[in-house]
């Protein structure tokens, strides 16, 4: 009976300290940091918790303010919310050009430390805009928009090999790599407009304000080095071995292109001891699109797969020689394998092997069935 | 001997007077307890019609298959009190016995429900009972010792066991206890086993059961049983954790389809113990454990309700136990009002009102059902209380605190003996 | 019959794991490779032997009784940190002393102990499990590659593992001894050694070295990696419950090796 009373008056004394009741606290779905005047400006996205029939109010709400540090500027927005800010949910992060040109691992000390942040977020950098107007952006009223655009990142990342999204612990750790440098995902706005912050944006069939990828940028001693293209952010895929599906355009005639989708792709990297990088490639693919007359020629357009995916390797490794940037991290497969290398010289040798596993439905392009033209 | 003076004060006590060959024989009997038909039949007549005039010729002649020769008075008390009828020829006293069965015949089992397998069940009368357990298990093996217990009483009570299977000492102990039993009056047969052994925990440390074949089984597996006048449970000891998952259903189905059905009620124990608790743990203290789209919906839902989680998932559990209280108590004319004003306490005018959000009907009901698996209901009582201490943990220290309420509940289980075997081994 | 002398062993699983959690393993990681950890547990199986052949005399219970109550208010310190680091941010800690000692309070002897742990132990093969199948395909072998070993280092990695992983053991001493067989004991020392072999294999191999370096608590930040369908996320509270089990029973089983030596 004794036990049963001091467990009573022991929980009666905890006096709830860190009871949070779910509507006093505000779900922070991204934040943004810009700089100004030497002081940085956060802006946190907050979910606008409404009833469910109730379709004219917006689905989030962001709220600005500076401060020295970020975790000062997410205080002092207590100066405008009625709720306890709660990073729990935390799933996108937008740095502007100028503070990733300061330095990126100057601001993620704060995101590693706490305690109820999970590091699986992403981060990306938004180009030729400041980064608070990216998250004002209204995306689409069912969902979040912090979760749309992380949708389009994640979906990107898997259909099409023109970007790579880069997540927090995998960029401090890379950060904290020898010979290898980290890269981001980059956004851009196209059309903004004011009324891309109000529910406008969505009531047309095609709206004005839209958040789009910018394939990436490259990093160098975590600050923001450069950006980089298609053609080089593909042969950058191809090299760190991150394809899953994407579509490779080749010529088949004079003025017409065939398309193969690579089904699934495997980079294999040795290394000898002349500091000769070799890359072998295989992959297994599909043809999908044949807008030619003449007929199909596996061989031929197995080879012309295998040019185009050398040339896109080519373009990423001339950026590679112009920049001071690891971002490709060769000297890190030679590091490896030897641990004395020291900066020394070294070569690359790709070879690439594509397997044309299905043709489709149909045998020849019905443009060259037409009876007239035969 | 005075019969006189009880007749004072007990108008049912009959007395009649013969007079046979200058000889009066005197019947005596309580008229509430015994069949009058049969004192007609079987004693008034032959002894009228052979003219018997002594103890020792009655003895012999009169058809009875339950005699009793008296020579005290606390004897012709009992007897009396038993349903005996006492004849009287000077100073000789001879009992027959002529009781009136004052109960029900067996009849179905109304608590414990089975889909396969007999359905009888044990009554208030006491032989009836025996000979329910006798006539499954036909063997000189098992052994029935016989107890006379409270001074005010005075009950049958009787201990059953398999000679072969049955462990000596626990025999021995319990035996002595029963014959050493100091108590006034038995009502049923719980009062028994409470005496025996002094159980401090929450769990009942025995099976009380109306059906006599699960008395066989647990016979059969070298547990013992009680059996008590005038009271339709047998008592089974010593019981152990797993029985609490078993019916007796699952010895009369396939063998396999039974091991997913001891999975699924052990899962809804765990399940309604420990979810109101863990609901409102991770709502309030954790929120980073949901997933965010589960944690969006609720936050909608908690919009506008007034009280804390806390309170309101106290205030749902008490309208849910005092709803179901109220259903065993209300007699079966007014029963279908009832269940609509339940319903209607508890569902949408509640939500709309804006007093409860639906989640937390969902939660304490699923809860409440998952306890309803459990025929027993000391065992439905203990799951109530564990819910309580569980609700009361995860709400002032989070997720921390559920923890500490497993480590209190395995301990507990754990250190559990009834009657000297492990609760949850089955070994001394 | 036979499960009593595993469930006194199952004892072991949880004794030997306490000291890993917040200083072992980030002391452990330091040394920079994974070879200090395969070294010492095969060279732990030694003091094992030894450890089995003692028996408690006068001198030993008094010497036995200073090193343990030293160990119990390390455990108290332990559960103060762990939790307040983790759970329960503002909550006075001397609350969550006395809830974690209210427990223990309700034993009173070493079957009790036993039978707890065991199924302690169920309750943590299936959390480890279920962790363990969704971590390993996101290991990355490239982060083992530097393949240049120090010698030195090796060398104190390994005996700084047998340190953490034997000593809390010598409570072993105190249990009854007809209860126990080698056979069992052997296997739960070595069920635990597998444990922390495939623990550090998933922190070497997800994090690398130079990121796992940083943590304070390395096991708990693996376990934030765990992702069953995009749904099931974050679920590193529930499953870290079983480094609180471990700190409980080795607080159990202190107490009562001191109970025992006194007397």
């Amino acid at each position: 009976m004794k036990k049963i009373i001091i467990l009573v008056l022991c929980l009666l004394l905890t006096g709830c300290y860190n009871y949070k009741e779910l509507n006093k606290i505000a779900i922070v779905s991204s934040i943004s940091i810009d700089k100004k005047d030497n002081k940085y400006l956060v802006g946190a996205q907050v979910l606008n918790v409404k009833p469910k029939d109730d379709s004219n109010s917006s689905n989030v709400i962001v709220y600005e303010e500076e401060g020295k540090t970020i975790e000062e500027a997410l205080r002092n927005i207590t100066k405008k919310s009625n709720k306890k800010l709660y990073g729990g949910h935390l799933s996108k992060l937008v740095i502007s050009e100028e503070v990733a040109k300061d330095g990126i691992i100057d601001i993620v000390d704060l995101f590693q430390r706490l305690p109820e942040i999970k590091d699986e977020f992403t981060i990306t950098i938004s180009k030729g805009i400041d980064a608070n107007k990216v998250i004002k952006v209204m995306t689409s009223p069912e969902s979040i928009p912090a979760d749309f655009v992380k949708n389009v990142i994640d979906s990107a990342d898997v259909d099409s090999a023109i970007t790579h999204s880069s997540k927090l612990d995998e960029f401090v750790s890379y950060y904290l790599k020898k010979y290898i440098d980290p890269v981001i995902t980059v956004l851009e706005v196209k059309d903004y407009d004011k009324d891309g912050t109000t529910l406008k944006n969505n009531e047309s069939t095609y709206p004005k304000t839209k958040i789009v990828l910018d394939y990436v940028g490259i990093t160098y001693k975590g600050k923001l080095e450069s950006y980089l293209n298609k053609d080089e952010t593909i042969g950058y895929n191809f090299i760190r071995d991150n394809i899953d599906q994407m579509v490779i355009p080749i010529k088949c005639d004079k003025d017409n292109y065939a398309s193969i989708s690579i089904l699934n792709s495997k980079t294999k990297v040795k290394v000898d001891k002349n500091y000769t990088i070799t890359f072998n490639i295989e992959n297994k693919s599909a043809l999908n699109e044949y807008n030619c007359k003449n007929n199909i020629n596996k061989n031929k357009l197995e080879k012309d797969t295998n040019k185009m995916i050398k040339k896109y390797i080519n373009k990423a490794l001339e950026k590679q020689d112009k920049s001071k940037s690891q971002f490709l991290g060769l000297k890190r497969y030679i590091y490896l394998k030897y641990p004395k290398y020291n900066n020394e010289e070294y070569k690359v040798k790709i070879k690439v092997k594509t397997n044309i596993t299905r043709t489709g439905e149909i045998n020849k392009s019905s443009k060259g069935e037409k009876y007239e033209d035969k | 001997m005075n019969i006189d003076k009880l007749k004072n004060n007990n108008p049912d006590l009959k007395i009649r007077e013969l007079v046979i060959n200058n000889k009066t024989i005197k019947i005596i009997y309580f008229e509430s307890l015994c069949t009058s038909s049969d004192i007609n039949d079987f004693i008034l007549r032959p002894i009228t019609n052979n003219k018997l005039d002594n103890i020792r010729l009655i003895k012999d002649k009169l058809p009875s298959s339950n005699i009793v020769e008296l020579k005290e008075e606390k004897e012709l008390l009992f007897c009396l009190y038993s349903g005996f009828t006492i004849i009287n020829i000077d100073k000789d006293y001879i009992a027959f016995e002529t009781k009136y069965s004052l109960d029900s015949g067996i009849n179905e089992a109304s608590n414990e429900k089975v889909i396969k397998g007999p359905k009888d069940a044990f009554t208030e009368n006491y032989q009836n009972n025996l000979g329910l357990i006798r006539k499954r298990i036909r063997t000189d093996k098992l052994i029935i010792k016989e107890y006379i217990i409270g001074s005010e009483s005075k009950t049958k009570v009787s201990f059953i066991y398999l000679e072969d299977k049955c462990n000596k000492d626990f025999i021995n102990e319990i035996d002595n206890k029963l014959k050493n039993m100091d108590i006034e009056y038995v009502l049923n047969s719980n009062y028994i086993v409470d005496h025996l052994e002094d159980n401090k925990s929450l769990f009942p440390t025995n099976i009380m059961t109306e059906r006599p074949d699960l008395v066989t089984f647990c016979l059969l597996e070298g547990r013992c049983s009680i059996v008590v006048e005038n009271s339709p449970q047998a008592v089974i000891i010593p019981a152990f954790f797993s029985d609490y998952m078993k019916t007796v259903d699952d010895y009369y189905q396939n063998n396999i389809n039974v091991i997913l059905t001891r999975i699924i009620r052990f899962i809804s124990f765990i399940i309604a113990i420990i979810i109101p608790g863990l609901y409102i743990a991770l709502t309030t203290f954790n929120q980073e454990t949901l997933p965010t789209s589960v944690l969006i919906n609720f936050s909608m839902q908690r919009e506008g309700v007034p009280f804390p989680s806390f309170i309101e998932a106290l205030l749902l559990w008490l309208s849910f136990e005092i709803l179901r209280e109220a259903d065993t108590r209300v007699p079966f004319v007014v029963g279908s009002s009832m269940s609509i004003v339940g319903a209607l306490v508890l569902g949408q005018a509640a939500v709309e009102a804006g007093l409860i959000s639906p989640i937390m009907i969902i939660v304490i009901a699923i809860s409440s059902v998952a306890s309803f698996l459990f025929n027993d209901n000391d065992i439905v009582n203990s799951i109530r209380i564990w819910k309580l201490i569980f609700l009361l943990l995860g709400s002032f220290v989070g997720l921390y605190g559920i923890f500490i309420g497993t480590l209190l509940f395995i301990i507990r289980i754990c250190s559990i003996k009834s009657f000297g075997y492990d609760f949850i081994l089955k070994r001394r | 019959m036979k499960i009593s002398k595993y469930m006194y062993a199952s004892i072991i699983f949880f004794l030997t794991e306490t000291m890993f959690l917040h200083i072992g393993l980030s002391d452990i990681l330091k040394t920079g490779n994974i070879y200090s950890v395969l070294v010492g547990s095969l060279l732990s199986f030694i003091p094992i032997f030894f450890i089995l052949k003692i028996k408690p005399n006068r001198f030993i219970k008094v010497l036995l009784v200073i090193l343990l109550s030293i160990y119990f208010i390390y455990t108290l310190y332990l559960i103060k940190i762990y939790v307040q680091d983790k759970y329960l941010d503002a909550t006075p800690s001397f609350i969550i002393i006395l809830m974690f000692l209210l427990p223990i309070s309700y034993i009173k002897d070493i079957k009790t102990i036993s039978k707890v742990s065991f199924i302690l132990f169920i309750i943590t093969s299936i959390t480890i499990i279920f962790s363990f199948i969704n971590l390993c395909p996101s290991i990355e072998i490239d982060n083992f590659k530097p393949v240049n070993p120090n010698i030195t280092d090796i060398i104190i990695g390994s005996i700084k593992y047998m340190f953490y992983f034997i000593s809390p053991s010598i409570m072993l001493v105190f249990i009854p001894k007809n209860e126990i067989s080698n056979k069992s004991i052997i296997l739960f020392y070595i069920l635990s050694m597998i444990h922390i072999l495939i623990l550090f294999i998933l922190i070497i191999g997800i994090f690398g070295i130079d990121l796992s370096i940083n943590f304070t608590y390395p096991e708990y930040s693996l376990m934030k990696k765990i992702n069953y369908f995009d749904f099931i996320q974050h679920i590193e509270n529930i499953i870290a419950a079983e480094w609180l089990y471990s700190i409980f029973i080795s607080c159990v089983m202190s107490i009562y090796s001191i109970k025992k030596g006194i007397s």
